[in-house]
């Protein structure tokens, strides 16, 4: 088409172009920004809108506060009747815990063995709990003002939770075990081979899950009733061994053909969290 | 004194982060049922029909940016994904009748299924993970897109509203336009 010599014409054409001129600058731009920026300008772009999750968590607990409120006298004394019988088995745990804590002294002592590393634990509550299709991630009310650490490890009442990912002034991003790019060193209960756990989503109104890779060819399920229990390894330094992380539902042969994998069922309550701890690494001198 | 004709990319993209907001309180609640919708679709699918290019971009970029800061992808990654989508619709928006909200459902549904996927692909790519969960993913388009379906309408009025109350009317526009 023969370029119209008229300039409002002209003006008018060149202005029809201004939004693919727009398009191809912003994806130019955004190519070419070093990585560096990007993480910055995300970094600040967070604490800006950290506020306002953190609100709907008060008003959350504000609700949670007034729903108890609202019960009955009945009802309170009954909760209350529970917690103590609750406080008491845990006293007797606490107790049988010193005790066991000073065995492992005793014998690290006897043995001149370097001792273990000790964790601070900081109870967070939880912000929002983000499960899309993508990842899965927990936004905590505890960050740089507590002193939480890139990497923490994270758990509840039902075990493994995850890892710290990010540390704002005060929230902090939590990848759960059930991340497609979550790995981590577990061990079945009463076997001391180390096997690989990765996480593999969650299941349409289901728990989340995970697979277990590099099984060794003779473990089995036996008792369908009583999965094998996977726990921490402790390799890697970041989780203390011994910790719960799923059950062992399914095994299959592996693609090498040199090990089985199978499927892992995590604990149903990862999708309704409102609580976990934080364990915060202190130094041997400090512990 | 900001004349908010002329800067309603404003009123906009407030009423995106507000939405955003809620959206996001729902899915909190939905955790237990694993179920999680996704919505810049309609976000993308009104700037693209309703505003001026650059207006649109202004509009999209705080709730874009949210989502991008919470996220373990590149930052502006959503941000990029959305905005290709959005300039997509305001390029074919001469062949929707703007004002009809059922061509701002249609439009909002096609939006977000593209920028679902898009961020299904990313993903993929970047984060070093396996597609082994194709069947929960789908679950959640689907969720989504039923989401974005039953808000849509409601949204594109409330906007319209809204920027009347600040003396832009929308409607007239369009119908000046033509």
């Amino acid at each position: 088409m023969p370029a119209p010599r008229n300039p409002t014409l002209r003006r008018r054409r060149l202005f029809q172009y201004r939004p693919f001129a727009i398009l191809v600058g912003v994806l130019v731009s955004w190519l070419l920004v070093p990585y560096v920026f990007k993480a910055l300008f995300k970094k600040a772009f967070y604490e800006f809108q950290a506020p306002v999750s953190v609100a709907a968590s008060f008003a959350r607990q504000a609700q949670d506060y007034w729903a108890t409120k609202s019960k009955t006298k009945k009802e309170l004394y009954e909760t209350g009747a529970d917690l103590a019988r609750l406080n008491a088995n845990y006293e007797i745990a606490i107790l049988r815990n010193q005790t066991l804590k000073e065995e492992i002294a005793r014998l690290e002592r006897l043995l001149q063995l370097p001792s273990r590393p000790d964790f601070k634990y900081e109870i967070a509550r939880v912000v929002e709990r983000d499960f899309n299709s993508w990842w899965q991630q927990i936004e905590v009310r505890k960050g740089k003002n507590f002193n939480i650490p890139v990497g923490a490890p994270v758990i509840f009442s039902g075990g493994v939770v995850g890892r710290v990912r990010e540390v704002g002034e005060y929230t902090s991003v939590v990848d759960l075990i059930s991340n497609d790019h979550t790995r981590l060193a577990v061990l079945i209960e009463g076997d001391n081979r180390p096997l690989s756990f990765r996480g593999a989503g969650a299941r349409l109104f289901g728990s989340p899950i995970g697979i277990a890779e590099y099984v060794p060819l003779d473990a089995t399920i036996k008792n369908r009733s009583n999965l094998p229990r996977l726990i921490t390894s402790g390799m890697g330094g970041i989780f203390p061994p011994g910790l719960h992380v799923g059950r062992l539902a399914t095994l299959r042969q592996g693609s090498s053909g040199m090990f089985l994998e199978g499927d892992v069922r995590l604990d149903k309550n990862l999708t309704s969290l409102t609580e976990v701890a934080i364990l915060v690494p202190i130094a041997p001198e400090e512990s | 004194m900001i004349d908010i004709s002329k800067q309603r990319w404003i009123i906009v993209a407030a009423s995106h982060c507000a939405l955003y907001f809620v959206v996001s309180q729902i899915n909190h609640y939905m955790t237990p049922l694993t179920l999680n919708a996704t919505i810049f679709g309609l976000f993308a699918g009104f700037s693209g029909l309703c505003l001026g290019y650059v207006h649109g971009l202004f509009s999209i970029i705080p709730v874009t940016f949210v989502f991008d800061s919470r996220s373990p992808l590149e930052f502006g990654s959503v941000f990029v994904l959305t905005f290709v989508v959005f300039s997509l619709v305001y390029f074919l928006r001469h062949q929707f009748r703007k004002e009809s909200r059922s061509a701002g459902a249609i439009v909002s549904l096609a939006s977000n299924a593209l920028i679902f996927i898009g961020i299904t692909l990313v993903t993929l790519a970047t984060l070093n993970s396996s597609s082994s969960n194709l069947s929960y993913i789908l679950a959640n388009l689907i969720w989504s897109s039923l989401v974005v379906l039953i808000l849509s309408k409601y949204y594109f009025d409330f906007l319209y509203s809204l920027l009347g109350f600040f003396g832009v009317h929308l409607a007239e526009e369009q119908r000046n336009e033509r």
